[in-house]
């Protein structure tokens, strides 16, 4: 699949490989992994900039750390603060483009979509704040207040924490169990030494992976990308591994939040592996065929039937084995074992009897149009790239919906009677308290 | 904008090439909204919600496995001015999409078990909705400056439930046949575009539904509100939502707005805004704080707000915070480095925006919507570089002696 002819050379860096129009290189000098991906239809670039690091990364007592992090990383840096006249919030924030940062289980990502025109400043920050960020602790007292405020307007939405209470039962021991914004006790009690060590443990290059996709030539974009990072040394200690493995689990598991709200939502999850398992394929064809559209069955059944107002269902693959979700707001009136019990049935005729070549169809023809619309603007296609970093292969990216042409009807089967088994399952149910 | 006009039968179409391969994003919306109706309030959203239910010559299954074997993700919302409809249309399934489309407006059919369906569904979303804090506090808001019946007046939970128990089918169906048709139609096209096939099928298959004509009358009365703020409790939420407004009309066309979007720019309209400087960076009070307008482009009178989240036992000192921003704001004005950093701001989120086939039907849309030129899209960035100072001051006397009512929602 790979291609190594053709490919630009540069003296800085190794290059990996090419696939679907996206190049991959290695920095030489300092492990920075680099993914470049030209497209000219406007004069805007992404620069998205990938640290493996997430929740996955915490344990109890700084729970929401890497959060937490992401949220001082605008604070400042040496060449960016109030002092130099140069603000991280100014820059990243002030000339008009889409900016952010997200922190999920596997990575936390800084990225910006800009004018082309601006592209050097902010790869300037993004090297400075790799090593340089300023995390002091007159900004964490005053920025705890901020995530614990996010938090609260999480906590709003009933299905909320109920899907805290749905990973936290499932994974007892891997740190999935825990939700990215932490809890709320270390949110507010962490120490900023805590966070100085976090930041210094995992924001090497060498840990990181920065993606360029937009109006930018490959050659262009590796000059950038010495110039800026060439001089950052990579980390002197090992970055940390996480050993730890959810135990197999060994029957149902049940949870339930009882609180003020009007509608019962019903959770169910189901253990599967990683993303990078070569299930991941299969699974995802049979969150669509549960799933996706009005044409899914779960939505004709529940939705069309009368018993559900909204549904959801997705196979949620990360780094580590994740979860198969289906998520159902019931209709007022409805009992939550009544919608459980039709879920079930769906899912033991999925056991029994294969999938219509019609359905089949429907998922790779959607997924195909997905696949063209990941072209559609630079972010897109960067988004998407993020999630596949972070499970640990990006070119699960490029090659979906060839992957999934190559399912087929007995795959599908197969998956719903290794995965779909009581024993590996967690249900959860919200309970509106009046 | 003021006055009546008449919502004249017609289609306007716009495309725009960009550079994504095999599809395209469409928008489009018919001037069929809810002001054209005076039944049953809550009869032209079921009406919306049925249009997939099939017509008289594709039943609902069939209908909806035509769109998803087609992969047309086809979804239709409507809101005073318009039933808007957007998707994403391989290529290949254009002619497919608009005979579609062109069946559902012209025959579509509601079934009495399917209405009994969505009846519930639509329960089941007033309901979720009746202790969501922001919903609660934005529809109070309006309530305290809009007459009841005005088209800006939202109804609460329970008024919407009470609708819905004497809502009929014979109220949905009169709904359609009164206000869907040939009316003012926009559509908009951005991607790998045949503009051609496009224009082509798109008058051929409309050009057939039955004739309507809407009278529009703008609205701009309002009420004064008795006090200065109202905070309405609900149990078991976390985080209170905040909302202060003062009504304006002003025209969308025109210098005074652009210098509103940079006065918004300023105040609220991102991270280094005033409001998020001072709230969230400075005071660590919130996580979201913003300000935006909403409501004003049909020539009604809207809303200017500021919109913000706090802990419960952090809402007195934000709202202070808050307030004490916009004071200043009304006394002070803005600052000449303010202005330029935000004209600068704009014109680069607008470049930005523009940058999907999505972002861009999504303004070629707004152009047909507000009878812009369509050159106003390579125009804006000059347009907004020419905000001077003096617009700005006028506008901020303007507001200066205006009331921000403010209504508060959640566990306080």
């Amino acid at each position: 699949m790979s291609k190594k002819a053709k490919h630009p050379t540069h003296k800085a860096f190794a290059f990996v490989r090419e696939i679907g129009g996206v190049w991959e290189y290695l920095m030489k000098s300092n492990g920075l992994r680099v993914l470049i991906s030209p497209d000219h239809s406007s004069a805007t670039v992404t620069l998205n900039v990938v640290y493996l690091v997430g929740s996955r990364n915490e344990a109890v007592g700084h729970t929401g750390a890497t959060h937490l992090l992401e949220h001082l990383m605008f604070k400042g840096s040496k060449k960016f603060n109030k002092k130099t006249g140069r603000t991280i919030d100014t820059l990243v924030f002030g000339m008009g483009g889409i900016a952010n940062a997200t922190t999920w289980f596997d990575r936390t990502n800084y990225f910006e979509l800009i004018p082309k025109s601006r592209l050097f400043e902010l790869m300037e920050l993004e090297a400075d704040r790799m090593r340089n960020a300023l995390i002091n602790e007159v900004d964490r007292a005053s920025e705890m207040i901020v995530v614990r405020n996010e938090f609260e307007g999480y906590e709003n939405n009933p299905s909320d924490p109920l899907e805290k209470e749905v990973w936290a039962t499932a994974f007892r021991e891997h740190p999935y169990h825990h939700p990215t914004i932490g809890w709320k006790s270390d949110v507010e009690n962490m120490s900023i030494e805590r966070l100085q060590a976090f930041y210094n443990e995992f924001y090497h290059p060498n840990n990181a992976c920065l993606t360029l996709v937009g109006d930018v030539e490959i050659k262009e974009g590796l000059d950038l990308v010495e110039k800026y990072f060439g001089h950052i040394k990579p980390s002197k200690n090992k970055i940390p591994v996480i050993y730890t493995t959810e135990p197999k689990q060994e029957g149902e598991r049940r949870v339930a939040v009882r609180r003020n709200g009007e509608l019962p939502i019903l959770m169910m999850g189901y253990k599967v592996p990683s993303a990078t398992h070569k299930d991941l394929y299969a699974l995802e064809v049979l969150a669509f065929v549960l799933g996706s559209g009005r044409t899914s069955r779960l939505y004709r059944r529940l939705v069309d039937g009368g018993f559900a107002s909204a549904l959801s269902v997705s196979n949620q693959a990360f780094r580590d084995a994740g979860l198969f979700m289906l998520t159902v707001t019931l209709n007022a009136g409805i009992a939550l074992d009544n919608v459980e019990s039709l879920v079930n049935a769906e899912l033991v005729r999925l056991a029994t009897e294969q999938i219509s070549d019609e359905e089949l169809a429907r998922v790779i023809y959607q997924t195909k149009v997905h696949q063209a619309s990941m072209r559609d603007g630079s972010y897109a296609l960067t988004r998407v790239l993020t999630e596949c970093i972070a499970s640990g292969d990006w070119t699960i990216a490029m090659l979906y919906a060839k992957n999934i042409e190559k399912v087929s009807k007995d795959d599908v089967t197969r998956v719903v009677k290794e995965y779909m088994k009581s024993d590996a399952l967690t249900v959860g149910n919200f309970i509106p308290k009046k | 904008m003021n006055g009546q006009e008449q919502k004249m039968s017609m289609i306007k179409i716009a495309t725009r090439k960009t550079g994504v391969k095999d599809l395209v994003s469409v928008m489009g919306s018919i001037a069929c909204g809810k002001r054209y109706w005076s039944g049953n309030e809550l009869a032209p959203d079921i009406m919306s919600a049925m249009l997939l239910s099939g017509t008289k010559s594709r039943d609902k299954k069939s209908l909806n496995d035509a769109l998803e074997n087609a992969s047309l993700a086809l979804s239709f919302s409507i809101d005073s001015d318009y039933l808007h409809l957007a998707t994403t249309v391989p290529k290949g399934k254009e002619k497919l999409f608009i005979e579609i489309i062109a069946d559902i407006l012209a025959n579509s059919v509601f079934p009495k078990d399917e209405f009994t369906i969505i009846v519930e569904r639509t329960r089941a979303g007033i309901l979720e909705s009746s202790t969501d804090p922001d919903d609660v506090a934005w529809r109070a808001l309006t309530r305290a400056y809009f007459p009841k019946g005005a088209i800006q007046y939202k109804l609460s939970a329970e008024d919407r439930l009470k609708l819905l128990d004497t809502l009929t089918l014979q109220d949905v169906i009169k709904a359609y046949k009164e206000l869907v048709g040939l009316s003012e139609i926009n559509i908009a096209i951005a991607g790998d575009v045949d503009e051609k096939l496009w224009h082509k099928e798109i008058n051929a298959s409309f050009s057939k539904l039955p004739k309507k004509t809407h009278k529009f009358i703008p609205n701009t009365a309002i009420i004064t509100p008795e006090k200065n703020s109202q905070n309405i409790n609900i149990k078991d939420k976390t985080s209170v939502n905040a909302y202060w407004a003062t009504p304006i009309i002003i025209d969308v066309n025109s210098r005074e707005f652009r210098a509103m979007k940079c006065i918004l720019r300023i105040l609220g309209g991102d991270f280094v805004s005033r409001l998020m400087s001072e709230v969230r960076e400075k005071r660590g009070l919130t996580y979201h704080v913003g300000a935006s307008v909403q409501g004003i482009t049909q020539g009604d009178t809207g809303l200017l707000y500021i919109d913000a989240t706090f802990a419960p036992s952090l809402h007195h000192k934000g709202i202070e915070a808050t307030e004490k921003v916009l004071k200043d704001l009304l006394d002070k004005g803005v600052k000449l480095s303010e202005l330029e950093r935000v004209k600068k701001a704009i014109a680069g989120s607008y470049e930005v925006s523009l940058a999907t086939s999505r972002g861009m039907a999504g303004e070629l849309l707004n152009c047909l919507e507000l009878k812009r030129p369509l050159s106003y899209i390579e125009e804006f960035p000059k347009l907004i570089a020419s905000v001077n100072m003096e617009e700005i001051k006028k506008l901020l006397i303007k507001l200066k002696p205006q009331r921000f009512y403010r209504v508060s929602a959640g566990s306080i």
